[in-house]
């Protein structure tokens, strides 16, 4: 078993190597400060990385340079994701905090000021400077800039900063779409959140000369896939053009695989009592051909690597278990079979690292396994003299169900065009319910492990 | 080139778990056979079919073999009712028509046995409830005549071998029953019976069988004192 473990762990060393020593450059562009476009391949990553920097090249077989969101103004790859640099807003500024980074903005530093005082030249009004703003002022560090991802372009616009979205109308501030937990109510033994609803009140403020859609604003998810279409419907009423960046990639795909898999599974039972030493002294392995299907759902539009992931199996596995027990006056020899005809749904997230002819990819989640046909039998021979008597026992209950968790990593390769031929293999481990209606002991610890080796064919 | 090497390391892999793991049919080997008794089938009047099944052959001679019966709550042995097999073992399972013996509605548990040089072996206890047997077959008795305490050999079929099943009576009185077998019963003539001739008969679970013949009875003459 140490040596299997050995195995899986090299294999899979030698996977994420091969993996992470590759970059999935697209063609793409980037906009300078000075607004020339240079087009090249840009490295494409999914996750926070993005609203930090990227890896540009001019040619396939140059060398990249990283830029940050100071260097250029925008990134984009062709027919698909675009980035602008943008400064990032404070999330909790009061009216007088946004006007004081207004202010900072504007002049980079309130050294000028006198007396800790500011006349506002629009509303006449003198603003106390705290204390603490002046040192944020005479830091340049808080003036943040970070790449926003454009989702809509128009006159009103959309943008997407990690987990948080931001809407601005005309070009002018961003607003942050957000929707705090402002309390709880504690109520018949539940707990129930309450919402802000912020980013409802903001949407209706700067949408409000569309009254076609103040409707949908009020039951909006705060989703990117509702908020760009709402944005999109908004630019539609005003007469505004609008751009989506994505648009050629769809918010809702389905992947639909064959599978022929083997597996080597491994029964083990766990007790410290000698009643059920006959099923803690180990069973054999056992092998199985194990066809299958799976389904990955995802959204490209908003993750092109991550996808949910669901498969069935069909497996039948024998486990078969003999030990000898000797007394003062006999000896006991135990014959343990349990025959499990197996249904498996293992689910989770697949995350693909590449989307190019040879796509590695990983995906982990938990696993429920349903038992068509279950059964034990017991034989156990006693000898005592040389007269030996048999005593067949099948009072071992199997519950109908078993739940664990999986995971395993493989690649596809593109075979044709549209028919992708893949290999993986995965680790899987379950428990369920082994009971004993006429024992001491009444349940036993236990779990299945299985290695499997997947081939086959998705669409 | 390290696609190949991935996929030729991740199949030979998977051969070393698969030939790691390799097992053979489950059968784990003994010297002695290994048997199971079967459902019993066939549960009518008239009897019942015990079976069983031999699901390893071991390596030693098997000697006789057949099955053993008895009340429920017990498991029955060699000294239990039984019948003895006569045919060779040729084939995995054997099976034995039992038409005596069986009370009606009685629980009963059954065993197949094997005897070898070295074991006897029993299979698992099998439970079945009776609907009853036919009764034995008296063939002869022997002798034919005689007085109270002479002893009496029947010869016949079915005969349990257990003394305590097999009832003999001369005409209503019941004998003492000194040995038997399923085709002997030695039985001792009862005091207390009269007439020139006595029917014999054998009550075997509640199922009573004459033989052809009656018994004549000699009474014993005084010819001087």
């Amino acid at each position: 078993m140490e040596k299997r473990k050995i195995l899986v762990l090299i294999i899979t060393f030698i996977f994420f190597q091969n993996i992470f020593s590759q970059s999935d450059y697209r063609k793409g562009f980037i906009i300078t400060k000075e607004n020339d476009t240079i087009n090249g391949f840009i490295d494409y990553r999914e996750g926070d990385k993005n609203y930090t920097s990227f890896n540009f090249r001019t040619s396939e077989k140059l060398n990249h340079t990283t830029y940050n969101s100071k260097q250029v103004k925008a990134y984009g790859f062709v027919n698909d994701k675009f980035y602008e640099s943008k400064i990032i807003p404070s999330s909790t500024k009061t009216t007088e905090n946004a006007f004081y980074e207004e202010l900072v903005k504007e002049k980079a530093s309130i050294n000028n000021l006198k007396d800790g005082f500011y006349v506002n030249e629009d509303d006449k009004k003198i603003y106390k400077i705290p204390n603490e703003l002046k040192e944020i002022a005479n830091s340049t560090k808080k003036i943040e800039y970070a790449f926003f991802e454009v989702l809509v372009r128009g006159k009103a616009s959309l943008y997407k900063f990690k987990d948080a979205y931001y809407v601005e109308k005309d070009d002018n501030k961003m607003y942050k779409l957000s929707n705090e937990i402002k309390g709880e109510i504690h109520e018949n033994g539940r707990i129930y959140q309450i919402k802000s609803n912020r980013y409802i009140g903001i949407l209706l403020f700067l949408f409000s000369d569309c009254s076609e859609i103040k409707k949908k604003i009020n039951n909006l998810e705060l989703r990117e896939r509702s908020l760009t279409n709402i944005v999109e419907q908004y630019n539609n009423c005003v007469g505004s053009p609008s751009i989506s960046y994505k648009e050629s990639k769809p918010w809702f795909k389905t992947h639909f695989g064959l599978i022929l898999g083997a597996s080597s599974s491994k029964l083990n039972f766990y007790s410290d009592y000698k009643e059920v030493e006959y099923l803690t002294k180990g069973f054999d392995g056992s092998n199985s051909i194990m066809p299958g299907l799976y389904f990955d759902f995802l959204s490209p539009r908003i993750h092109e690597r991550v996808a949910f992931h669901i498969s069935i199996f069909y497996l039948s596995s024998k486990f078969v278990s003999f030990s000898t027990v000797e007394s003062i006056s006999s000896i006991y020899r135990n014959d343990v079979t349990i025959e499990l005809d197996q249904l498996k749904f293992p689910m989770g997230i697949k995350y693909t690292f590449l989307e190019k002819n040879f796509a590695p990819y990983f995906n982990l989640g938990f696993s429920y396994t349903y038992f068509l046909k279950a059964s034990s039998l017991w034989i156990q021979e006693r000898e005592r003299n040389n007269i030996v008597t048999t005593f067949i026992n099948n009072d071992l209950n199997i519950g109908n169900s078993h739940i664990g968790f999986w995971g395993g990593v493989g690649f596809k390769k593109s075979i044709v065009n549209g028919l992708n031929g893949f290999l993986e293999i995965r680790y899987e481990r379950t428990t369920g319910d082994f009971t004993f209606p006429i024992s001491i002991v009444k349940r036993i610890e236990n779990s299945i492990v299985n290695f499997q080796l997947l081939v086959g064919i998705s669409f | 080139m390290k696609i190949q090497n991935l996929i030729i390391s991740t199949l030979s892999f998977y051969m070393i778990l698969i030939s790691a793991s390799c097992t053979d049919d489950g059968i784990s080997p003994r010297e002695y056979p290994r048997l199971e008794t079967l459902e019993v089938t066939n549960i009518s009047e008239s009897g019942a079919t015990f079976n069983a099944k031999i699901f390893h052959p071991g390596n030693q001679k098997i000697l006789e073999y057949g099955f053993v019966w008895g009340w429920y709550r017990y498991d029955p042995d060699l000294g239990s009712n039984r019948v003895f097999l006569t045919e060779t073992l040729t084939k995995e399972e054997f099976s034995s028509n039992i038409t005596t013996t069986l009370y009606k509605n009685q629980n009963y548990n059954v065993r197949a046995f094997i005897k070898t040089e070295e074991y006897t072996v029993y299979g698992n206890s099998m439970p079945f409830k009776s609907l009853g047997s036919k009764g034995a077959i008296i063939d002869d008795f022997f002798p034919k005549k005689g007085t109270w305490g002479d002893t009496i050999q029947i010869t016949g079929k079915n005969f349990s071998y257990l003394s305590v099943y097999n009832k003999i009576f001369f005409k209503d009185v019941k004998s003492k029953v000194i040995s038997s077998t399923d085709s002997i019963i030695k039985c001792i003539v009862p005091d207390g019976i009269s007439g020139k001739t006595v029917p014999i008969y054998l009550d075997l679970a509640g199922q009573k069988t004459y033989a052809k013949e009656e018994f004549e009875l000699l009474i014993p003459v005084t010819a001087s004192f």
